[in-house]
């Protein structure tokens, strides 16, 4: 459980954080365009270190094989449905429906949930 | 303040928080920004560090990410044992760390929540120092309001430091010289008359830029009888010399890895001289009657009020360590009637602090309450022509055109510290002026508390006559002889002068306040005045009476 919770961290932070930072970091007037290029960004360019560019996807893909033996938990199953549906938005980036407060409620999910298993395995004797 | 943007260090190793600023923050300068890259300023802490030792002054808030994913060579050990894995999650505490033993005041930011911070040990530590941010919240708006209290309490913090510099070009090449000389162990001489801020520069500006860890020590050589100094200076093993009864530790060794500053060097013996060239050279010291050396890593600021290079012309400074102490890091510090353009600025801000102070801000309280002010109003000097419009709900301490121009034409002896010190007699009086006039239900305009050119002359012939040697027409009984004692400061010194001659006047004018307000100030109405400054000094009429 150890290792559970420091890759919980981790990707609370690389997943968690930057898929939403994008959005978050937008002024709260900014236009549609700005919003829709804010949600590429955060889901193809999630982690820039230098030249180094990893989409959300590429980030989720390293940490599932890390968490391939915990992948029949509940908190698993619960984690990784919240993450297909952040990444799946990538498909509605054009979509005219889809609007900035729905698009920040998917992808703060992650970091939502991947916080509070770990506040349930904290208040676990 | 400067239209210059104010800069932003962003230590990170991504550019996501880069990018981010850069388009949405234009009001910031993100110092080092590449846009090509999206680079942030520094992308591990040494290159943090470095970039703090090389551009200090550029930077106003140092924004910290906490969670670096480096290679563990470019890492800062984080805690004994820890993992790779958590000294790379929580790399910004470890940077903090570094950052503050360098740079206590720099404000920083860092960017992460309190509920993560909560997880290294050195958590309350690091959050409880001042200066110290969580971001808690990744939006903009959450942002941008940290940064901004981050630069508000800097500059509340540094409200001595603008008090100091002012806006004359004197100060600002002093400044930009200052901010090199601080780097490095290179030895600087400050050279100022008496009042202008030498040991605050030194320890303020020159010590806490110079990236040292060590402490400030300082020898006043003008306060050690010239038989001690070198026993100050470098130490002395019990039985040196006559009345050492025990091993003494010398400033050099006490200063070992920060700086040294020795104020009045001029007043240095001599032979005294001799061994402290040797002591820079060296960089050992050998404490007397010791047979050990030590080896010291100091920084050493000397300070003189009057040029050591008319001392060695004179024969009284050694040439040898003149050079050592390196002519080209000697650096004057004008006196203030050389940088008179920044009397109104630096009287308007002694006024603030004094209206803040123990003395004059209850007065200040006092004054609103009986003009029938508002608690919340604000009470500022103006100068010359008065408030330029509606100010809200505010009370001027005015100084006339006329009286104003006295102060211009003052010589100013004492400098800052002389402009400081009168500046906070004159609004405490000014003050209490304006109280006596509303309990005698004397007119006064409720919103502006005019200066009485007559205290300002009042003040200014008291300060004039400190630098007279006697006047023809003084007889004896306007005399007042002192005991000149050693203080820790100054300042302690000139207010045990000021309380002896308060408490002689005391007894001479039988225990007359007006009796005293028409010797110190030619106005026998001036007698709360007196007795105020009388109760400031620690003077109690009871104790004495009883006595």
């Amino acid at each position: 459980m150890e290792d559970a919770v420091d890759i919980l961290l981790d990707l609370k932070h690389d997943l968690g954080k930057y898929l939403l930072l994008p959005l978050r970091m937008l002024p709260a007037d900014a236009s549609d365009e700005a919003f829709r290029e804010a949600l590429r960004r955060a889901l193809f360019e999630t982690r820039k270190q230098g030249t180094t560019v990893r989409s959300g996807a590429d980030i989720w893909e390293e940490f599932r094989r890390e968490l391939v033996p915990f992948s029949s938990t509940g908190w698993y199953l619960r984690l990784s449905r919240d993450v297909a549906a952040a990444l799946a938005l990538a498909d509605r980036i054009p979509d005219p429906a889809l609007h900035r407060p729905e698009a920040t409620e998917i992808l703060g999910r992650v970091a939502g949930t991947t916080a509070a298993i770990l506040a349930e395995w904290r208040r676990k004797p | 303040m400067t239209a210059q943007k104010p800069g932003l260090l962003l230590i990170d190793d991504g550019t996501n928080y880069a990018g981010a600023i850069f388009r949405h923050m234009p009001e910031f300068e993100l110092l080092l920004f590449n846009p090509e890259t999206g680079a942030a300023g520094a992308t591990d802490g040494p290159a943090a560090l470095k970039v703090l030792a090389e551009r200090r002054d550029d930077v106003d808030v140092v924004l910290l990410d906490m969670h670096f994913d480096i290679p563990d060579e470019r890492l800062f050990p984080l805690e004994e044992g820890a993992s790779a894995r958590r000294t790379r999650r929580f790399q910004g505490v470890a940077i903090l760390r570094e950052i503050r033993a360098r740079y206590p005041h720099l404000p920083v930011v860092l960017l992460t929540a309190h509920e993560d911070l909560s997880l290294v040990d050195a958590a309350g530590h690091l959050t409880s120092q001042s200066m110290t941010y969580i971001l808690d919240g990744d939006d903009l708006d959450t942002l941008r309001v940290r940064i901004h209290t981050a630069m508000e309490d800097a500059a509340q913090q540094s409200e001595e430091t603008r008090i100091l510099w002012g806006d004359s070009p004197a100060m600002k090449h002093l400044r930009r010289r200052l901010s090199v000389l601080a780097r490095g162990a290179m030895p600087v001489i400050l050279e100022g008359e008496t009042g202008t801020g030498k040991s605050w520069l030194a320890e303020k500006f020159v010590h806490a830029r110079s990236g040292r860890t060590g402490p400030f020590v300082v020898l006043d050589l003008s306060t050690v009888p010239p038989d001690l100094i070198s026993a100050h200076l470098f130490g002395s093993e019990k039985g040196a010399y006559t009345g050492a009864t025990e091993t003494r530790r010398g400033v050099f060794e006490l200063a070992h890895g920060g700086t040294l500053f020795i104020d009045e060097i001029q007043n240095a013996p001599i032979e005294v001289q001799k061994q402290l060239l040797l002591v820079l050279q060296d960089r050992r010291v050998r404490p007397l009657g010791a047979s050990r050396e030590i080896v010291v890593d100091v920084k050493v600021i000397a300070a003189s009020n009057s040029p050591l290079d008319e001392a060695v012309r004179n024969g009284t400074f050694r040439p040898d360590l003149y050079m050592r102490l390196s002519p080209a890091t000697r650096l004057r510090i004008p006196p203030l009637r050389e940088r008179i353009d920044d009397l109104e600025f630096l009287a308007r801000r002694f006024a603030d602090k004094a209206l803040v102070g123990p003395d004059a801000g209850p007065l200040k309280d006092e004054v609103v309450e009986a003009l029938g002010l508002p608690a919340e109003t604000s009470v500022r000097l103006t100068v010359g022509r008065g408030a330029r419009g509606p100010q809200g709900a505010s009370l001027e301490i005015f100084i006339p055109r006329p009286a104003w121009h006295m102060l211009l034409e003052h010589p100013w002896p004492g400098n800052i510290r002389e402009l400081e010190m009168l500046m906070h007699n004159l609004i405490t009086f000014t003050l209490v002026d304006a109280l006596e006039a509303v309990r005698k239900n004397a007119a006064i305009a409720s919103n502006r508390l005019q200066v009485d050119p007559g205290l300002i002359g009042n003040l200014l012939a008291g300060a004039s006559a400190l630098g007279q040697r006697g006047r023809e027409d003084e007889t004896d009984a306007d005399r007042i002889a002192v005991d000149l004692r050693p203080g820790q400061t100054l300042n302690d010194v000139s207010r045990d002068v000021e309380k002896q001659v308060f408490l002689t006047l005391y007894r001479r004018c039988n225990r007359d306040f007006a009796a005293m307000a028409q010797i110190l100030l030619g106005d026998g109405d001036k007698a709360r005045a007196v007795r105020l400054r009388f109760n400031q000094l620690g003077l109690r009429v009871r104790e004495l009476d009883h006595r």
